[in-house]
Protein backbone atom coordinates (compact mmCIF):
# COMPACT_ATOMS: atom_id res chain seq x y z
CA UNK A 1 0.00 0.00 0.00
CA UNK A 2 1.39 3.31 -1.45
CA UNK A 3 0.47 6.17 1.26
CA UNK A 4 0.18 9.52 -1.15
CA UNK A 5 -0.75 13.48 -0.34
CA UNK A 6 -3.17 14.44 -2.52
CA UNK A 7 -0.94 17.58 -3.24
CA UNK A 8 2.69 17.27 -3.34
CA UNK A 9 2.84 21.12 -1.40
CA UNK A 10 1.94 19.29 1.52
CA UNK A 11 4.99 17.47 1.99
CA UNK A 12 6.63 20.00 2.83
CA UNK A 13 4.26 21.99 5.50
CA UNK A 14 4.16 18.48 7.02
CA UNK A 15 7.86 18.16 7.59
CA UNK A 16 8.63 21.66 8.37
CA UNK A 17 5.65 20.82 11.49
CA UNK A 18 7.83 17.80 11.88
CA UNK A 19 10.89 20.30 12.31
CA UNK A 20 9.26 22.88 14.33
CA UNK A 21 8.32 20.73 16.92
CA UNK A 22 11.56 18.74 17.18
CA UNK A 23 12.50 22.66 17.60
CA UNK A 24 9.69 23.63 19.97
CA UNK A 25 10.58 20.77 22.31
CA UNK A 26 14.58 20.98 22.22
CA UNK A 27 15.45 21.79 25.48
CA UNK A 28 19.73 22.15 24.61
CA UNK A 29 19.38 25.65 23.31
CA UNK A 30 21.15 27.00 26.68
CA UNK A 31 23.94 24.44 26.58
CA UNK A 32 24.66 25.32 22.47
CA UNK A 33 25.03 29.23 23.80
CA UNK A 34 27.51 28.19 26.07
CA UNK A 35 29.62 25.53 23.63
CA UNK A 36 29.60 27.74 20.68
CA UNK A 37 29.20 31.04 21.65
CA UNK A 38 29.35 32.77 18.11
CA UNK A 39 27.67 30.33 16.35
CA UNK A 40 25.27 28.12 18.22
CA UNK A 41 22.59 29.51 15.81
CA UNK A 42 24.34 28.17 12.69
CA UNK A 43 23.91 24.56 14.39
CA UNK A 44 20.65 24.99 15.20
CA UNK A 45 19.92 25.85 11.92
CA UNK A 46 22.44 23.16 10.38
CA UNK A 47 20.88 20.15 12.69
CA UNK A 48 17.13 21.96 11.34
CA UNK A 49 17.71 21.46 8.09
CA UNK A 50 19.44 17.90 7.48
CA UNK A 51 16.09 16.44 9.11
CA UNK A 52 14.08 18.80 6.57
CA UNK A 53 16.16 17.88 3.91
CA UNK A 54 16.57 13.82 5.36
CA UNK A 55 13.24 13.32 5.64
CA UNK A 56 11.44 15.41 2.55
CA UNK A 57 13.91 13.89 0.23
CA UNK A 58 13.59 10.19 1.38
CA UNK A 59 9.94 10.56 0.26
CA UNK A 60 10.04 8.62 -3.01
CA UNK A 61 6.41 10.65 -3.32
CA UNK A 62 7.73 13.78 -3.19
CA UNK A 63 9.52 15.93 -6.43
CA UNK A 64 11.88 19.74 -5.62
CA UNK A 65 9.28 22.11 -6.12
CA UNK A 66 9.16 26.08 -4.94
CA UNK A 67 7.36 25.17 -1.94
CA UNK A 68 9.44 22.61 -0.66
CA UNK A 69 12.04 25.75 -0.79
CA UNK A 70 10.56 28.34 1.09
CA UNK A 71 9.99 25.82 3.58
CA UNK A 72 14.20 25.33 3.78
CA UNK A 73 14.26 29.19 3.77
CA UNK A 74 11.32 28.84 7.05
CA UNK A 75 14.02 26.70 9.03
CA UNK A 76 16.69 29.81 9.30
CA UNK A 77 13.98 31.52 11.12
CA UNK A 78 13.85 28.33 13.80
CA UNK A 79 17.50 29.84 14.90
CA UNK A 80 15.74 33.30 15.69
CA UNK A 81 12.95 31.51 17.49
CA UNK A 82 13.96 30.51 21.10
CA UNK A 83 11.55 28.90 23.79
CA UNK A 84 10.26 30.67 26.32
CA UNK A 85 11.60 31.40 30.06
CA UNK A 86 8.13 31.22 31.72
CA UNK A 87 6.21 28.48 30.73
CA UNK A 88 2.88 29.66 28.82
CA UNK A 89 -0.35 29.75 31.68
CA UNK A 90 -2.00 25.92 31.64
CA UNK A 91 -5.10 24.88 32.01
CA UNK A 92 -6.34 22.52 35.69
CA UNK A 93 -8.35 20.03 33.82
CA UNK A 94 -9.69 19.31 37.14
CA UNK A 95 -12.72 18.07 35.43
CA UNK A 96 -10.85 14.68 34.94
CA UNK A 97 -10.85 12.20 37.61
CA UNK A 98 -8.14 11.54 39.82
CA UNK A 99 -8.06 7.87 38.81
CA UNK A 100 -6.75 9.21 34.92
CA UNK A 101 -3.79 10.61 36.71
CA UNK A 102 -1.43 10.19 34.08
CA UNK A 103 -3.21 11.98 31.80
CA UNK A 104 -4.75 14.89 34.18
CA UNK A 105 -0.65 15.57 34.55
CA UNK A 106 0.29 15.00 31.06
CA UNK A 107 -2.34 17.72 29.72
CA UNK A 108 -1.74 20.15 32.75
CA UNK A 109 1.76 19.92 31.51
CA UNK A 110 0.85 20.10 27.56
CA UNK A 111 -1.75 22.10 27.59
CA UNK A 112 -1.48 24.15 24.40
CA UNK A 113 0.77 21.51 22.63
CA UNK A 114 -2.59 19.23 23.31
CA UNK A 115 -4.97 21.52 22.21
CA UNK A 116 -3.50 22.45 18.75
CA UNK A 117 -2.18 18.53 18.09
CA UNK A 118 -6.05 17.26 19.04
CA UNK A 119 -7.49 19.54 16.26
CA UNK A 120 -4.69 18.17 13.74
CA UNK A 121 -6.15 14.91 14.91
CA UNK A 122 -9.40 15.38 13.79
CA UNK A 123 -8.57 17.33 10.83
CA UNK A 124 -6.76 14.65 9.88
CA UNK A 125 -9.91 12.18 9.66
CA UNK A 126 -10.37 14.71 6.40
CA UNK A 127 -8.29 12.03 3.92
CA UNK A 128 -7.15 7.94 4.85
CA UNK A 129 -3.43 8.94 4.44
CA UNK A 130 -3.15 11.34 6.67
CA UNK A 131 -5.10 9.82 9.22
CA UNK A 132 -2.77 7.13 9.76
CA UNK A 133 0.52 9.63 9.33
CA UNK A 134 -1.49 11.51 12.11
CA UNK A 135 -1.71 8.63 13.96
CA UNK A 136 1.91 7.93 14.38
CA UNK A 137 2.71 10.93 15.07
CA UNK A 138 0.33 11.14 17.93
CA UNK A 139 1.87 8.16 19.33
CA UNK A 140 5.27 9.38 20.06
CA UNK A 141 2.74 11.97 22.30
CA UNK A 142 1.17 9.02 23.31
CA UNK A 143 4.26 7.52 24.56
CA UNK A 144 4.84 9.94 27.19
CA UNK A 145 1.73 10.53 28.81
CA UNK A 146 2.51 7.03 31.00
CA UNK A 147 6.62 7.53 31.06
CA UNK A 148 6.31 8.81 34.92
CA UNK A 149 6.20 6.54 37.70
CA UNK A 150 3.94 7.40 40.76
CA UNK A 151 5.57 6.63 44.22
CA UNK A 152 5.07 2.94 46.41
CA UNK A 153 2.96 4.38 48.75
CA UNK A 154 0.28 6.33 45.95
CA UNK A 155 0.71 3.06 43.89
CA UNK A 156 -0.35 0.80 46.76
CA UNK A 157 -3.47 2.94 47.49
CA UNK A 158 -4.36 3.19 44.34
CA UNK A 159 -4.28 -0.44 43.10
CA UNK A 160 -6.34 -1.56 46.45
CA UNK A 161 -9.01 0.78 45.13
CA UNK A 162 -8.68 -0.56 41.60
CA UNK A 163 -7.86 -3.74 40.34
CA UNK A 164 -5.18 -3.03 37.02
CA UNK A 165 -7.44 -4.32 34.61
CA UNK A 166 -9.92 -1.61 35.55
CA UNK A 167 -7.68 1.07 35.37
CA UNK A 168 -6.65 -0.06 31.70
CA UNK A 169 -10.36 -0.47 31.03
CA UNK A 170 -11.05 3.28 32.21
CA UNK A 171 -7.70 4.51 30.28
CA UNK A 172 -8.76 2.84 27.21
CA UNK A 173 -12.37 4.57 27.72
CA UNK A 174 -10.89 8.16 28.03
CA UNK A 175 -8.46 7.27 25.37
CA UNK A 176 -11.26 6.38 22.55
CA UNK A 177 -13.11 9.08 23.78
CA UNK A 178 -10.93 11.59 23.25
CA UNK A 179 -10.49 9.93 19.41
CA UNK A 180 -14.15 9.53 18.82
CA UNK A 181 -14.59 12.84 17.42
CA UNK A 182 -11.69 11.80 14.67
CA UNK A 183 -13.44 8.31 14.14
CA UNK A 184 -17.11 10.21 13.18
CA UNK A 185 -15.71 12.61 11.10
CA UNK A 186 -13.77 10.12 9.09
CA UNK A 187 -16.66 7.66 8.73
CA UNK A 188 -18.99 10.81 7.50
CA UNK A 189 -16.63 12.32 5.11
CA UNK A 190 -15.12 8.62 4.06
CA UNK A 191 -17.43 6.23 4.70
CA UNK A 192 -16.48 3.87 1.55
CA UNK A 193 -12.85 3.99 3.68
CA UNK A 194 -14.14 2.44 6.44
CA UNK A 195 -11.96 0.07 6.01
CA UNK A 196 -9.10 2.26 7.46
CA UNK A 197 -10.45 3.45 10.31
CA UNK A 198 -10.76 0.04 11.81
CA UNK A 199 -7.34 -0.76 11.03
CA UNK A 200 -6.41 2.80 12.62
CA UNK A 201 -8.78 1.94 15.98
CA UNK A 202 -7.36 -1.45 16.42
CA UNK A 203 -3.54 -0.07 15.48
CA UNK A 204 -3.85 3.18 18.25
CA UNK A 205 -5.43 0.92 20.81
CA UNK A 206 -3.03 -1.51 20.40
CA UNK A 207 -0.31 0.48 20.76
CA UNK A 208 -2.18 2.25 23.84
CA UNK A 209 -2.43 -0.88 25.46
CA UNK A 210 0.92 -1.80 25.09
CA UNK A 211 2.37 1.58 26.76
CA UNK A 212 0.51 1.04 29.71
CA UNK A 213 1.38 -2.34 30.25
CA UNK A 214 4.71 -1.85 30.01
CA UNK A 215 4.76 1.29 32.39
CA UNK A 216 3.62 -1.60 34.91
CA UNK A 217 5.96 -4.35 33.72
CA UNK A 218 8.99 -2.32 34.49
CA UNK A 219 7.40 -0.09 37.74
CA UNK A 220 10.20 -0.06 40.63
CA UNK A 221 9.75 1.92 43.24
CA UNK A 222 13.61 3.54 42.88
CA UNK A 223 12.77 4.67 39.53
CA UNK A 224 10.64 7.89 38.75
CA UNK A 225 9.88 7.01 35.20
CA UNK A 226 9.78 4.24 32.70
CA UNK A 227 12.34 5.97 30.62
CA UNK A 228 10.75 5.34 27.01
CA UNK A 229 12.93 5.75 24.03
CA UNK A 230 12.89 5.92 19.93
CA UNK A 231 13.45 1.69 20.01
CA UNK A 232 10.81 1.04 22.10
CA UNK A 233 8.63 3.14 19.77
CA UNK A 234 9.94 1.59 16.71
CA UNK A 235 9.21 -1.86 19.11
CA UNK A 236 5.59 -0.94 19.64
CA UNK A 237 4.84 0.34 16.65
CA UNK A 238 6.35 -2.61 14.63
CA UNK A 239 3.73 -5.20 17.05
CA UNK A 240 0.62 -3.14 16.69
CA UNK A 241 1.21 -2.81 12.86
CA UNK A 242 1.26 -6.64 13.33
CA UNK A 243 -1.38 -6.96 15.15
CA UNK A 244 -0.85 -10.67 16.62
CA UNK A 245 2.42 -10.20 18.02
CA UNK A 246 1.30 -6.81 19.92
CA UNK A 247 -1.29 -9.24 21.38
CA UNK A 248 1.11 -11.89 22.05
CA UNK A 249 3.21 -8.96 23.91
CA UNK A 250 0.81 -7.04 25.75
CA UNK A 251 -0.89 -10.88 27.26
CA UNK A 252 3.14 -11.17 28.38
CA UNK A 253 2.97 -7.35 29.74
CA UNK A 254 -0.24 -7.88 31.46
CA UNK A 255 0.94 -10.90 33.46
CA UNK A 256 4.25 -9.34 34.69
CA UNK A 257 2.44 -6.10 35.66
CA UNK A 258 0.17 -7.71 37.81
CA UNK A 259 2.74 -9.68 39.33
CA UNK A 260 5.25 -6.39 39.87
CA UNK A 261 1.81 -4.60 41.11
CA UNK A 262 0.57 -7.46 43.48
CA UNK A 263 4.43 -7.49 45.51
CA UNK A 264 3.31 -3.73 46.32
CA UNK A 265 -0.07 -4.25 46.88
CA UNK A 266 -0.15 -7.70 47.96
CA UNK A 267 -2.88 -9.80 46.97
CA UNK B 1 8.11 -9.08 67.11
CA UNK B 2 10.23 -8.30 64.19
CA UNK B 3 13.45 -10.77 64.66
CA UNK B 4 16.25 -10.19 62.07
CA UNK B 5 18.40 -13.29 62.01
CA UNK B 6 21.54 -13.45 60.63
CA UNK B 7 20.98 -11.46 57.70
CA UNK B 8 24.57 -10.67 55.26
CA UNK B 9 24.01 -8.77 52.32
CA UNK B 10 26.76 -8.92 49.82
CA UNK B 11 27.75 -6.50 46.20
CA UNK B 12 30.17 -8.40 44.16
CA UNK B 13 33.17 -9.16 46.55
CA UNK B 14 32.01 -6.92 49.12
CA UNK B 15 30.07 -7.18 52.35
CA UNK B 16 27.96 -4.50 52.88
CA UNK B 17 25.64 -6.17 55.75
CA UNK B 18 27.37 -8.99 57.56
CA UNK B 19 25.51 -11.15 60.03
CA UNK B 20 23.08 -8.72 61.65
CA UNK B 21 21.26 -10.14 64.59
CA UNK B 22 18.13 -7.97 65.99
CA UNK B 23 15.00 -8.45 67.97
CA UNK B 24 12.75 -5.97 67.97
CA UNK B 25 9.08 -5.24 69.75
CA UNK B 26 6.05 -4.10 68.80
CA UNK B 27 5.52 -0.66 70.05
CA UNK B 28 9.47 0.10 70.09
CA UNK B 29 11.43 2.76 68.37
CA UNK B 30 14.76 1.44 67.29
CA UNK B 31 17.15 3.93 66.08
CA UNK B 32 19.85 3.11 63.84
CA UNK B 33 23.41 5.17 63.84
CA UNK B 34 26.10 5.02 60.97
CA UNK B 35 28.42 6.91 58.93
CA UNK B 36 27.94 6.95 54.90
CA UNK B 37 28.32 3.57 53.45
CA UNK B 38 28.06 1.72 57.13
CA UNK B 39 24.66 -0.34 55.47
CA UNK B 40 21.78 1.69 56.67
CA UNK B 41 19.91 1.94 53.22
CA UNK B 42 20.98 -1.58 52.32
CA UNK B 43 19.63 -2.55 56.04
CA UNK B 44 16.11 -0.90 55.30
CA UNK B 45 15.91 -2.14 51.85
CA UNK B 46 16.48 -5.46 52.82
CA UNK B 47 13.55 -5.17 55.76
CA UNK B 48 11.24 -3.99 52.75
CA UNK B 49 12.50 -7.22 50.82
CA UNK B 50 13.69 -5.00 47.74
CA UNK B 51 17.41 -6.13 48.19
CA UNK B 52 18.22 -9.50 47.84
CA UNK B 53 19.89 -10.78 51.22
CA UNK B 54 20.99 -14.34 53.22
CA UNK B 55 19.50 -15.16 56.41
CA UNK B 56 15.73 -14.54 57.34
CA UNK B 57 13.67 -11.38 58.77
CA UNK B 58 10.62 -12.30 60.45
CA UNK B 59 7.57 -10.38 61.52
CA UNK B 60 5.31 -12.28 64.38
CA UNK B 61 7.20 -15.39 63.39
CA UNK B 62 6.72 -15.53 59.82
CA UNK B 63 8.56 -14.45 56.48
CA UNK B 64 8.31 -10.64 56.82
CA UNK B 65 6.27 -9.22 53.48
CA UNK B 66 6.39 -5.76 51.78
CA UNK B 67 2.77 -5.25 53.05
CA UNK B 68 3.40 -4.95 56.58
CA UNK B 69 6.03 -1.98 55.98
CA UNK B 70 6.07 1.40 55.30
CA UNK B 71 9.38 2.78 54.59
CA UNK B 72 10.22 6.46 53.72
CA UNK B 73 13.22 6.79 51.76
CA UNK B 74 15.61 9.37 52.01
CA UNK B 75 14.72 11.13 48.65
CA UNK B 76 10.91 11.27 47.87
CA UNK B 77 9.45 12.03 44.47
CA UNK B 78 5.94 12.26 43.57
CA UNK B 79 3.81 12.11 40.29
CA UNK B 80 4.30 15.65 38.50
CA UNK B 81 1.96 17.82 37.64
CA UNK B 82 -0.22 16.87 40.44
CA UNK B 83 -1.23 19.10 43.30
CA UNK B 84 -1.02 17.95 47.61
CA UNK B 85 -4.37 18.14 48.06
CA UNK B 86 -4.71 15.15 45.13
CA UNK B 87 -2.36 13.31 46.36
CA UNK B 88 -3.37 13.16 49.97
CA UNK B 89 -6.76 12.03 48.32
CA UNK B 90 -5.78 8.85 46.85
CA UNK B 91 -5.62 7.67 50.25
CA UNK B 92 -8.36 6.48 52.45
CA UNK B 93 -11.38 9.09 52.19
CA UNK B 94 -12.07 8.00 56.02
CA UNK B 95 -8.69 9.77 56.96
CA UNK B 96 -8.87 12.59 54.42
CA UNK B 97 -9.66 15.23 57.07
CA UNK B 98 -6.97 13.92 59.29
CA UNK B 99 -4.44 13.96 56.63
CA UNK B 100 -5.57 17.48 55.54
CA UNK B 101 -5.24 18.56 59.29
CA UNK B 102 -1.82 16.86 59.82
CA UNK B 103 -0.79 18.55 56.38
CA UNK B 104 -1.78 22.36 57.52
CA UNK B 105 -0.13 21.75 60.71
CA UNK B 106 3.02 21.25 58.42
CA UNK B 107 2.34 24.31 56.84
CA UNK B 108 2.29 22.45 53.39
CA UNK B 109 0.64 24.24 50.48
CA UNK B 110 -1.75 21.88 48.98
CA UNK B 111 -2.87 23.44 45.78
CA UNK B 112 0.16 23.36 44.89
CA UNK B 113 1.75 21.05 42.31
CA UNK B 114 4.04 18.98 44.22
CA UNK B 115 7.31 19.50 42.16
CA UNK B 116 7.06 23.00 42.96
CA UNK B 117 7.57 21.95 46.60
CA UNK B 118 11.15 22.39 48.74
CA UNK B 119 12.83 18.95 49.73
CA UNK B 120 11.52 19.55 53.52
CA UNK B 121 7.99 19.74 52.20
CA UNK B 122 7.67 16.75 50.05
CA UNK B 123 9.38 14.75 53.02
CA UNK B 124 6.73 15.85 54.98
CA UNK B 125 4.48 14.53 52.28
CA UNK B 126 5.48 11.31 51.83
CA UNK B 127 5.57 10.89 55.49
CA UNK B 128 2.08 12.11 55.85
CA UNK B 129 1.03 9.57 53.14
CA UNK B 130 2.92 6.57 54.68
CA UNK B 131 1.38 7.30 57.81
CA UNK B 132 -1.82 6.51 56.25
CA UNK B 133 -0.75 3.38 54.91
CA UNK B 134 -1.27 2.30 58.55
CA UNK B 135 1.50 -0.81 58.51
CA UNK B 136 2.65 -2.06 61.78
CA UNK B 137 6.33 -1.42 60.77
CA UNK B 138 7.62 1.90 59.48
CA UNK B 139 10.81 2.66 58.74
CA UNK B 140 11.83 6.40 58.66
CA UNK B 141 15.35 6.87 56.76
CA UNK B 142 16.55 10.47 57.43
CA UNK B 143 13.12 11.57 58.23
CA UNK B 144 15.17 15.04 59.75
CA UNK B 145 16.77 15.78 57.01
CA UNK B 146 15.68 19.09 55.62
CA UNK B 147 12.74 19.74 58.05
CA UNK B 148 12.25 23.08 59.64
CA UNK B 149 12.77 23.06 63.06
CA UNK B 150 8.76 23.19 63.97
CA UNK B 151 8.13 20.14 61.74
CA UNK B 152 11.20 17.95 63.62
CA UNK B 153 8.79 18.94 66.87
CA UNK B 154 5.81 17.73 64.76
CA UNK B 155 8.02 15.04 63.92
CA UNK B 156 9.04 13.89 67.58
CA UNK B 157 5.04 13.75 68.20
CA UNK B 158 4.28 11.71 65.13
CA UNK B 159 7.14 9.47 66.38
CA UNK B 160 5.93 9.08 69.13
CA UNK B 161 2.13 8.50 68.57
CA UNK B 162 2.92 5.21 66.37
CA UNK B 163 4.69 4.27 69.38
CA UNK B 164 1.37 4.31 71.22
CA UNK B 165 -0.30 3.25 68.51
CA UNK B 166 1.96 -0.09 69.47
CA UNK B 167 3.39 0.04 65.87
CA UNK B 168 7.29 -0.97 65.41
CA UNK B 169 9.23 2.11 63.97
CA UNK B 170 12.89 1.87 62.69
CA UNK B 171 14.78 5.61 62.05
CA UNK B 172 17.94 6.07 60.81
CA UNK B 173 19.37 9.83 61.44
CA UNK B 174 22.46 11.17 60.88
CA UNK B 175 22.14 13.90 64.07
CA UNK B 176 21.72 12.29 67.40
CA UNK B 177 20.04 14.43 69.52
CA UNK B 178 17.15 13.62 67.01
CA UNK B 179 17.25 10.05 67.71
CA UNK B 180 17.74 10.31 71.90
CA UNK B 181 14.46 12.35 71.75
CA UNK B 182 12.64 9.40 70.04
CA UNK B 183 14.45 5.96 70.53
CA UNK B 184 13.91 3.29 72.86
CA UNK B 185 17.40 1.60 71.72
CA UNK B 186 20.07 2.68 69.41
CA UNK B 187 22.12 0.46 67.38
CA UNK B 188 25.30 1.89 65.82
CA UNK B 189 26.28 0.24 62.55
CA UNK B 190 29.97 -0.21 61.51
CA UNK B 191 31.29 -1.68 57.98
CA UNK B 192 27.89 -3.53 57.72
CA UNK B 193 28.15 -5.03 61.57
CA UNK B 194 26.52 -3.99 64.65
CA UNK B 195 29.25 -2.84 66.77
CA UNK B 196 27.01 -1.25 70.08
CA UNK B 197 23.59 -1.52 71.21
CA UNK B 198 22.35 1.09 73.74
CA UNK B 199 19.44 1.16 75.67
CA UNK B 200 17.55 4.39 76.63
CA UNK B 201 19.71 4.26 79.80
CA UNK B 202 23.20 4.79 78.46
CA UNK B 203 22.08 7.29 75.59
CA UNK B 204 24.27 9.43 77.82
CA UNK B 205 27.37 7.23 76.49
CA UNK B 206 26.54 8.05 72.88
CA UNK B 207 27.51 11.71 73.14
CA UNK B 208 31.47 10.52 73.28
CA UNK B 209 30.97 7.83 71.25
CA UNK B 210 33.05 8.37 68.33
CA UNK B 211 32.86 5.76 65.52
Amino acid sequence: MIIELPEIYLYPLLYFSLVLVFHINRKDIPFLKKIFIHNWRLIIFLESAIIYTIILMANINYKIEKFGLMMFGSVVLLCFLQPKPQPFPTLQWNFISNDLFEWKSYLRKNTWMFILTYLIIIASAYYPASLILCGIFLLDYLSHVYEHNENKEMLEVYFKKMSFKYKIYKNLIFFNSLLLPTYIVFIIINFNESLYLLYYIFFMNLYFLLIITRKYKLYHHHEKSSYFSIIVFIEFFTYSMLIIPAFIMIRLHMKEAQQNINQYVGN
Amino acid sequence: MLEIRNLSVSFKDKNVLQDLNLKIEEGKILGILGKNGAGKTTFFESLYQSQKYNGEILWQNKKILRENISYLETENYFYPYITGREYLSYFSKEKLAKTIELAEKFQLPLDKYVQYYSSGMKKKLALIGMLMLDKPINILDEPFNGVDFEGVHLLYDIILELKQNNKTVIISSHIIETLFHTCDRIVTLENGKISNIFEKESFEELKHFKF
